[in-house]
């Protein structure tokens, strides 16, 4: 194991990169509207939103490729906002590569080098460094157009990597690859920051990437963060409607509290349903707008005749009919028509739970759920 | 099926006639060129001869030196000015850009009576830049450039900005951004504006005769100044030397270009 | 004050720096070509357009007296006709360019094989040979005591010389013989850059070849037709040389006028008109040509 290069910049703070009250316009449009963000030394934070969301814009303008119209950008605690991209101790992957089509892979990767005019065997020492860090032995003489796209991505990271950044900006690095060599880029991507200790600044609008590979995530859309925490807090607690069905819990239900009893929360929904949820203990200032359910904590049971009427305070329980089946393989989708409302529920069943996958279409079910399984949403 | 063939049978035809009317005169002075006529315009027989009086023709040789330089001086003024205007124009956003881009539009769609007697008039009447080498040097830098502006312009289009970006990024200021990765790039486009500009240049007779004044003989001048005898043998040498050139000009170009395709 | 003023309010120090360091690129960059366009084609334009409505003295000077009278003889007199000549002529050099540049255009894409190259190759030098010297090679095949009139006279098939030259005839054939590659070229490359699944789908929908010609073909090539048009049509009109060595005095065009003007009688004033008279014309068409969607085919074409 290596120990992290000593030119990783640490700061007494912990905080690597800090934005405050960032605001960049495109004409009328306002892609980032006043962002605040602190980074920490040494994680890998993703910005994840859909496209258009100001996600690129901001990190171009962590880069110094835009220049913002407000606020400031710190990196490792110093000011940059008047240094041009090339004084900013920040370095970037680009969504493309941008690999320079005219250089060897090994000239790609010592260019930074040779601006810094560090003598010719030093720059070869730290190239073969690099080189190895990113498994790309014997490529050294190639030129970019005779790599695949994961090893055009590695040069690029290399390439970044080999100047230290205090941070690396990665946009959208792997949007390019097909889907096996995506998943293996970002166990990659992972490996090489645990072995660097360099902190990762990456920009996707893929969720499975934001889950699997970050520290902590971001969700943006138009232009501000609407929730920031680990995979699993956003995952799990989506705290707004937005970020609820960005992150694929897709059975919402909006609704007011309409009571307060015995640690639950009671919800009238706008079609009429009632539907309990675990008090929220530290109150936001926002009002709830409703609840989210994932569709794999759902389960189904076939509609007997004798009806166990169970707690609606502990179990969420719903009539309905199977209204269409998407076999995936590893799990089932299914979509329910509710009898109580007219609205659609998408249940996810995997074969492990040994839950009979072929239920038929047009079966009537029971749809239930656990209360605490209901995630509130605050708008 | 039968009935296709008949037509792509006719349309070959018709191709080959075509290609014979744009080729038959030009032949047919490369075949003179070595005629025994001395009024070059007719068979009496093979002889290099007219090629060995065109080699000690004491005007041929001025003139086609003075195009040599004429030519060449204006290859690498407009290619220059051709390469920085393109970038600004592609860079840069301001008012009255669109304006700009037309009028620059203006030297190339213009005929060449229209710029050639107004910089005559312009020349003589009101700066008075004596007529000769600088009128014609300036003459053609002023419609060549605008060629050189739309070529190298058309290339950046289709030029991946990210690479510019990478190199700030990496740490390369502008002016290094430029030397080591823009400027290399757009290298192929910058040679082949050089290699239009060239010919585009060289073989200008209206615009050159203009202002030119006299003393000033480029080599079309020559040929245009011969013309009025009719056929000679040196003009036939003249222009067989001129469509071999042109051939090894464009075979070059080709060549070049291949070989830049299949190295990336 | 521009659109980004009351967006932002007050005027930022980042807005006021930007705005410096574009002034200050915009001298670097575009300096040289604004001084040529100003210095250089702006100022000849505005002499020439001064010029002339001034008169011309005895012996050629230039009387300093305002007067419409040649820009009368333009628009009233003779020399009217002779720029409508010109555009008459150009638009049957342009028709005759298209109904000779398609098919071959065509039959290099459909049927070129191998030999597309070479095609090119053959249609490309011509159009880079020596303007002047295709002209004298074309006099050379045509003239009175030219190859073909030798040839027919040797022969027995005509007692005395056809009169090819100085026809219009000659003119518009030395027209097309010049600018038919300008045509050729625009037309094979937007036949070549034809997406072929297309003309499947066509086929597949049932357009037999003729009908699926001109319902998608024709009009997916319009840009490159437009392109050539351009191409040869504007150059066409200001035509000097081929009128010169083709038509001699008997068919005079727009640009020989001017020419002659200036290099034969030396009127500067007449001369002057003429050449702003031409000009306008091809502003105009050109403008006209721009309208109609040719903005992107005119670059293209360059």
């Amino acid at each position: 194991m290596k120990v992290p290069d000593k030119g990783v910049t640490k700061t007494d703070s912990g905080i690597c990169l800090e934005v405050r009250d960032v605001v960049k316009r495109f004409g009328k449009l306002t892609a980032v509207d006043h962002v605040n963000l602190q980074i920490r030394d040494g994680e890998i934070f993703s910005f994840l939103g859909p496209s258009g969301c100001g996600k690129s814009t901001l990190l171009r303008v962590v880069a110094g490729l835009e220049n913002q119209d407000q606020g400031d950008v710190l990196i490792s605690g110093q000011n940059v906002n008047e240094l041009p991209p090339y004084k900013r101790d920040c370095n970037t992957v680009f969504q493309n590569h941008a690999l320079f089509p005219h250089m060897t892979v090994a000239e790609n990767i010592g260019f930074g080098l040779v601006e810094r005019r560090l003598s010719k065997s030093e720059i070869k020492k730290k190239v073969a460094d690099k080189i190895e860090l990113v498994t790309l032995g014997g490529m050294e003489d190639r030129r970019p157009d005779q790599l695949s796209g994961g090893q055009r991505q590695r040069v690029a990271l290399a390439r970044a990597l080999i100047l230290e950044p205090a941070v690396l900006l990665l946009d959208e690095p792997l949007a390019a690859l097909d889907r096996k060599l995506r998943k293996e880029m970002q166990i990659e991507l992972k490996r090489i920051q645990r072995e660097v200790g360099t902190t990762f600044l990456n920009v996707t609008h893929d969720q499975k990437e934001a889950l699997s590979v970050s520290d902590r995530i971001g969700i943006m859309n138009e232009g501000a963060f609407l929730q920031i925490g680990t995979p699993d807090e956003i995952y799990e607690k989506p705290g707004s409607i937005f970020v609820a069905s960005f992150m694929g819990a897709t059975n919402i239900f909006s609704g007011k509290v309409v009571s307060q009893k015995g640690g639950n929360i009671e919800l009238e929904t706008s079609e009429g349903l009632k539907i309990f949820a675990p008090e929220p203990g530290n109150s936001s200032r926002d009002p709830i707008v409703g609840v989210s359910i994932h569709p794999e904590l759902i389960r189904l049971e076939p509609e007997t005749s004798e009806e166990s009427s169970s707690d609606p305070t502990s179990q969420t329980t719903f009539h309905g009919k199977i209204n269409e089946v998407f076999y995936q393989g590893d799990f089932s989708e299914f979509t329910v028509a509710l009898k109580e409302a007219d609205m659609l529920l998408t249940v996810h069943l995997t074969r492990g739970k040994g839950y009979r996958l072929l239920l038929p279409e047009g079966q009537d079910v029971i749809v239930c759920w656990d209360c605490g399984s209901n995630n509130i949403l605050r708008g | 099926m039968k009935k296709k063939r008949i037509a792509s049978k006719i349309l070959g035809a018709l191709s080959v006639l075509t290609l014979t009317f744009l080729w038959a005169p030009v032949i047919l002075i490369i075949v003179y060129s070595f005629s025994n006529s001395k009024y070059g315009s007719s068979w009496e027989g093979f002889t290099f001869k007219w090629y060995l009086k065109l080699f000690t023709n004491e005007q041929v040789r001025d003139a086609l030196m003075r195009s040599l330089i004429i030519a060449g001086v204006t290859v690498v003024v407009s290619t220059l000015i051709g390469t920085i205007t393109a970038y600004g124009l592609y860079k840069l956003n301001f008012r009255g850009k669109q304006f700009l881009r037309t009028s620059i539009l203006l030297p190339i769609v213009f005929p060449s009576v229209v710029t050639g007697s107004a910089l005559l008039v312009f020349f003589t009447r009101l700066i008075h830049i004596p007529l000769g080498f600088p009128s014609i040097i300036i003459a053609h830098i002023v419609f060549c450039s605008p060629l050189a502006v739309f070529i190298i312009l058309g290339r950046m289009q289709r030029f991946d900005w990210s690479w510019e970006e990478a190199a700030l990024d990496l740490g390369a200021t502008p002016f290094r951004t430029f030397m080591r990765v823009t400027g290399p790039q757009l290298m192929p486009a910058i040679m082949a504006s050089a290699m239009l500009i060239f010919p585009w240049s060289f073989d200008d007779f209206v615009i050159t005769y203009f202002v030119a004044g006299v003393g000033s003989t480029t080599l079309p001048i020559y040929v245009f100044s011969q013309l009025r005898f009719g056929s000679t043998p040196v003009i036939n040498t003249i222009g067989t030397l001129f469509v071999a050139v042109t051939m090894l000009g464009i075979l070059l170009v080709y060549l070049v270009q291949k070989k830049t395709k299949t190295s990336g | 004050m521009q659109a980004s003023g009351d967006i932002s309010g007050s005027k930022s120090q980042a807005e006021k720096r930007a705005k410096r360091k574009l002034a200050l690129e915009l001298t670097t960059y575009l300096s040289p070509i604004i001084i040529i366009v100003v210095v250089f084609v702006f100022a000849p334009l505005a002499i020439i357009l001064f010029f002339s409505f001034l008169k011309s003295g005895p012996y050629g000077q230039i009387v300093y007296a305002f007067t419409f009278e040649n820009v009368g003889a333009i628009l009233g007199g003779g020399y009217g006709k002779v720029f409508l000549k010109s555009v008459y002529l150009a638009v049957q050099t342009n028709l005759l360019c298209i109904l000779f540049g398609y098919p071959i255009a065509y039959y290099i894409t459909r049927f070129g094989g191998k030999w597309k190259t070479l095609w090119i190759f053959l249609i490309i030098v011509p159009s880079w040979s020596s303007y002047l010297i295709r002209l004298y090679a074309l006099k050379t095949l045509v003239g009175t005591k030219g190859t073909i009139n030798t040839l027919l006279m040797n022969l027995g098939i005509i007692s005395e010389p056809i009169q090819i030259l100085y026809t219009q005839f000659a003119v518009i054939m030395a027209l097309v013989f010049a600018w038919l590659p300008f045509m050729i070229l625009p037309i094979y490359a937007a036949l070549d850059g034809l997406d072929r699944s297309v003309l499947e789908a066509a086929t597949d929908l049932g357009a037999t070849p003729f009908r699926r010609f001109f319902r998608v073909t024709l009009p997916l090539t319009r840009g490159g037709l437009l392109a050539g048009s351009i191409l040869v049509f504007i150059p066409t009109v200001g035509e000097w040389l081929v009128p010169h060595i083709f038509g001699g005095s008997k068919i005079m065009m727009a640009g020989s006028l001017v020419a002659h003007k200036f290099t034969a009688v030396g009127n500067i004033p007449q001369g002057s008109s003429l050449a702003i008279m031409l000009a306008a014309t091809l502003v105009l068409i050109l403008y006209l040509t721009i309208k109609w969607g040719g903005r992107e085919a005119l670059e293209k074409a360059l």
